[in-house]
C-alpha cells in the first residue's frame, strides 16, 4: 500500500518538474528572459529530500540534476552580479513550496497511518469482542441493540439480528427468584445503572431451550454516537453457584456436629458431676466429724478420698474449657474477690499432693492488694494450674514454692516460683500450648492432661492481662500474670 | 426447727444433701420431681427449698416459681443445686428467685456455712 503510494508521489513529482521545465523554456524562447533560472526553484526540494532522505525523491534530484545541466549547456547562459536578487527570489519561493509539498505529503502520510491505526485498532477490539468467551451487550432502554457471539452462544441464539430485538427480561423466566417480576426487575437495574454509573448484581437467565441458569451480570454506562448506553458483561456462574451451596451444606453440617458435640459433652459433664458429687460430698460430711470421732488413718484415707476427688473434678473442668475455647464460648463472670482467701482455695487443692511430696508452700502477699474484680473460678482456676505444675515438677527430695502478690499501678501481679526441676530454654516457646507437655515422658511420669497452662493463658488473657514463665532448667521456674485490678464486665480491657 | 424440702432425682445426692441439712439443725423432707415437690409444698408450708435443677420432667427453675407462688411463701429462701454449669446460669438463677447457686460438686463446708444462715 505504501509503496503504490511512493510511485505515485515520484509520478507527481516528475510531471511537476516536467511542466516546470516546459514553462522555463518557453518564457525563456517567447521572452527571452533570465527566468532561466527557475531551476534554482529544484535546489531547496533537492535538499530538503536529501535531508529527509526519501528514497523516492532521488529519482526527483537525478531529474533535476539533469535539467539543470541540460540549462547549462542547452541554453548557454552563466548567472551574472544582477541575476543573484532573482535567484534568491526563486530559491525562496522553491522552499516554500517544498515545505508546502513535505507538509501535504507528511499529513496525508498521517492520516493513513492513523487510518490503518485506527483500522488496526478496530480490528484488535472487535475481535477481542466477538470472540470473548464473556457474554457482551449493548444495550439501551429499549433493549439490547448489538452482542457478541458468546452472547448468541450462552442463550441459544444462532443469529445476532433475532438476538438484538430482545429485552433483557424477555431472556430471563417470568419471576426472579425473589419473587419480583423480571420486566420490573430488569427496568429498575437498567435505570440503576443510568443513574449510578455501574451496577453489578446477580441474576437468573433464561436460555432459548428455556433453560433457567444463574449469572452475574454488570452493566456499565458509557456514550455511543451522543446517546447513552449500557454494555452488559454476563457471566454464566451455575458452577460456582454448585461450589457455594456445597459449601454451605458443608458449614451446616459441622455447626449441627458442632451443637451435637456441645449437647453430648454438657451431658457428659453433667453425668461426671453428679456421682463426683456424692465421693465428694460424703466424704466432705465424714470430716465434719458430725457422725463421730474418726481416728488418724480414718482421717487420712478421707483426705485421700476428696483429693481424688479433686483431682479428677479439675480434670473434668478442664476438658469442658478446652471444649468451650475452642468454640470460643466463654464468658467472664466479673465479682469482687478476696484475693488472699481464693489463693488459699487454690491452694488447699493442692496442699495434699505438696506434702506428700515435700514441698512448701509460702505466701508473699501485698497487703495493699486485697481484693480485685475478676472471674473468680478462673482466677483460682489459673492459680490452680500454676501451683499443681510447680509441685507436679519438683525436685524428687521436695522443694519450695512461693507466691507473691503485689499491685502494680491498675494492674495486679501475681507469681509463683518454685525449686523445681526447670525449663529448658528450647521448650519454653511451647509452654502454653495445647496438649503439650515438655517431653512425652512427662506424661507418663508427672501425669497431668498438657493443657492446665494453655488454659490459664487464656483465662489471664480474657481479663486482659499477661502471662509468662522465667526458669532456669535445673533450678527453677517462675511463673508470672498480671491482670488489671477491676476487669471490666466482658474482659479484655486493652 | 427449721423444715426443708429437698427435691432431687439422684438417690445418693439426696442421701447428702439430707444429712447436711441434718448436720445443720434442719429436719427435711424429700421429693424425687418437680409435680412431688409442688404437692408437699401446698400440703405445708416449709422454711427452705433446696432444689436440684436437672430433674425428669419439670425442670427446677419452674418448680421453685410454682412453689414460690403459693401463700405463705413470699418470702421462702431457695437453693439451687445444679450439675451444668453454663454461662449465664447463676445471674439466670439469681434472678429466677433463688437466693444461692451452688454447682456440683458440691463444697460441704461452704454449703454448710450458707445453710446455717437460713436457720429459723
Amino acid at each position: 500500500m505504501i509503496e503504490l503510494k511512493e510511485k505515485y508521489k515520484i509520478l507527481v513529482m516528475v510531471i511537476l518538474l516536467a511542466i516546470a521545465s516546459f514553462l522555463t523554456y518557453y518564457f525563456h524562447v517567447v521572452f527571452r528572459t533570465g527566468i532561466v533560472f527557475t531551476h534554482f526553484f529544484y535546489i531547496p526540494i533537492i535538499l530538503a529530500a536529501l535531508w529527509r532522505k526519501r528514497k523516492g525523491l532521488i529519482v526527483v534530484i537525478f531529474l533535476a540534476a539533469l535539467l539543470i545541466l541540460s540549462d547549462v549547456f542547452l541554453i548557454n547562459t552563466v548567472p551574472g552580479y544582477d541575476d543573484i536578487p532573482r535567484i534568491f527570489m526563486f530559491m525562496v519561493v522553491g522552499f516554500l513550496v517544498s515545505v508546502l509539498s513535505e507538509t501535504i505529503i507528511k499529513s496525508n502520510e498521517l492520516v493513513s497511518e492513523r487510518t490503518s491505526d485506527l483500522r488496526e485498532s478496530e480490528a484488535k477490539y472487535r475481535t477481542l469482542y466477538e470472540s470473548s468467551s464473556d457474554a457482551i451487550m449493548l444495550l439501551d432502554e429499549k433493549g439490547f441493540f448489538d452482542c457478541n457471539n458468546a452472547t448468541l452462544r450462552m442463550f441459544g441464539f444462532l443469529k445476532k439480528e433475532d438476538f438484538i430485538k430482545v429485552h433483557p427480561s424477555d431472556v430471563s423466566p417470568p419471576y426472579q427468584p425473589d419473587g419480583t417480576d423480571s420486566l420490573t426487575a430488569a427496568n429498575n437495574k437498567i435505570s440503576e445503572a443510568f443513574r449510578k454509573g455501574m451496577n453489578s448484581f446477580e441474576w437468573m437467565h433464561r436460555r432459548k431451550n428455556g433453560e433457567e441458569f444463574p449469572a452475574e451480570v454488570l452493566l456499565t454506562k458509557f456514550q455511543l454516537n451522543g446517546k447513552r448506553v449500557l454494555q452488559a458483561t454476563v457471566r454464566d456462574i451455575t458452577e460456582r453457584k454448585k461450589v457455594e451451596d456445597a459449601l454451605k451444606f458443608a458449614r451446616d453440617e459441622a455447626e449441627r456436629a458442632n451443637m451435637a458435640k456441645t449437647n453430648f459433652l454438657q451431658t457428659m459433664s453433667h453425668e461426671l458431676r453428679t456421682p463426683l458429687n456424692a465421693i465428694l460430698g460424703f466424704s466432705g460430711i465424714l470430716k465434719q466429724k458430725n457422725l463421730g470421732e474418726l481416728n488418724e488413718k480414718q482421717e487420712h484415707f478421707i483426705d485421700n478420698i476428696i483429693t481424688g476427688g479433686n483431682n479428677l473434678h479439675n480434670i473434668i473442668s478442664q476438658i469442658l474449657e478446652v471444649v468451650r475455647m475452642d468454640e470460643g464460648t466463654l464468658e467472664l463472670h466479673i465479682e469482687t474477690i478476696p484475693v488472699t482467701e481464693t489463693v488459699d482455695e487454690a491452694i488447699g487443692v493442692i496442699k495434699e499432693c505438696a506434702a506428700k511430696k515435700n514441698v512448701l508452700i509460702e505466701n508473699n502477699f501485698d497487703p495493699e492488694l486485697e481484693y480485685i474484680e475478676a472471674d473468680k473460678q478462673k482466677f483460682r482456676q489459673v492459680f490452680i494450674n500454676l501451683l499443681d505444675n510447680a509441685v507436679k515438677f519438683s525436685k524428687p527430695d521436695g522443694g519450695n514454692i512461693t507466691i507473691t502478690s503485689k499491685k502494680e499501678g491498675d494492674m495486679a501481679r501475681f507469681s509463683v516460683s518454685d525449686t523445681g526441676i526447670g525449663i529448658r530454654e528450647d521448650d519454653a516457646g511451647k509452654l502454653f500450648q495445647k496438649f503439650t507437655q515438655l517431653d512425652i515422658g512427662t506424661t507418663r511420669k508427672y501425669g497431668g492432661t498438657g493443657i492446665g497452662l494453655a488454659i490459664s493463658k487464656q483465662f489471664v488473657e480474657m481479663h486482659g492481662g499477661r502471662i509468662w514463665a522465667e526458669s532456669k532448667f535445673g533450678e527453677g521456674s517462675k511463673f508470672t500474670f498480671s491482670i488489671p485490678l477491676e476487669t471490666k464486665k466482658g474482659g479484655k480491657n486493652k | 426447727m427449721t423444715k426443708a424440702l429437698v427435691v432431687e432425682d439422684n438417690p445418693l445426692n439426696m442421701e447428702l444433701v439430707v444429712e447436711m441439712l441434718t448436720a445443720c439443725g434442719f429436719t427435711a423432707e424429700t421429693a424425687v420431681n418437680g409435680e412431688e415437690a409442688i404437692k408437699k409444698a401446698e400440703k405445708e408450708v416449709y422454711d427452705l427449698i433446696v432444689m436440684d435443677i436437672e430433674l425428669p420432667g419439670m425442670d427446677g427453675v419452674a418448680a421453685t416459681r410454682i412453689i414460690k407462688s403459693k401463700p405463705g411463701y413470699e418470702n421462702t429462701p431457695a437453693i439451687a443445686l445444679t450439675a451444668y454449669a453454663m454461662k449465664g446460669d447463676r445471674e439466670r438463677f439469681l434472678a429466677g428467685g433463688f437466693n444461692e447457686y451452688f454447682a456440683k460438686p458440691v463444697n460441704v463446708s461452704e454449703f454448710m456455712k450458707t445453710l446455717k444462715k437460713y436457720r429459723k
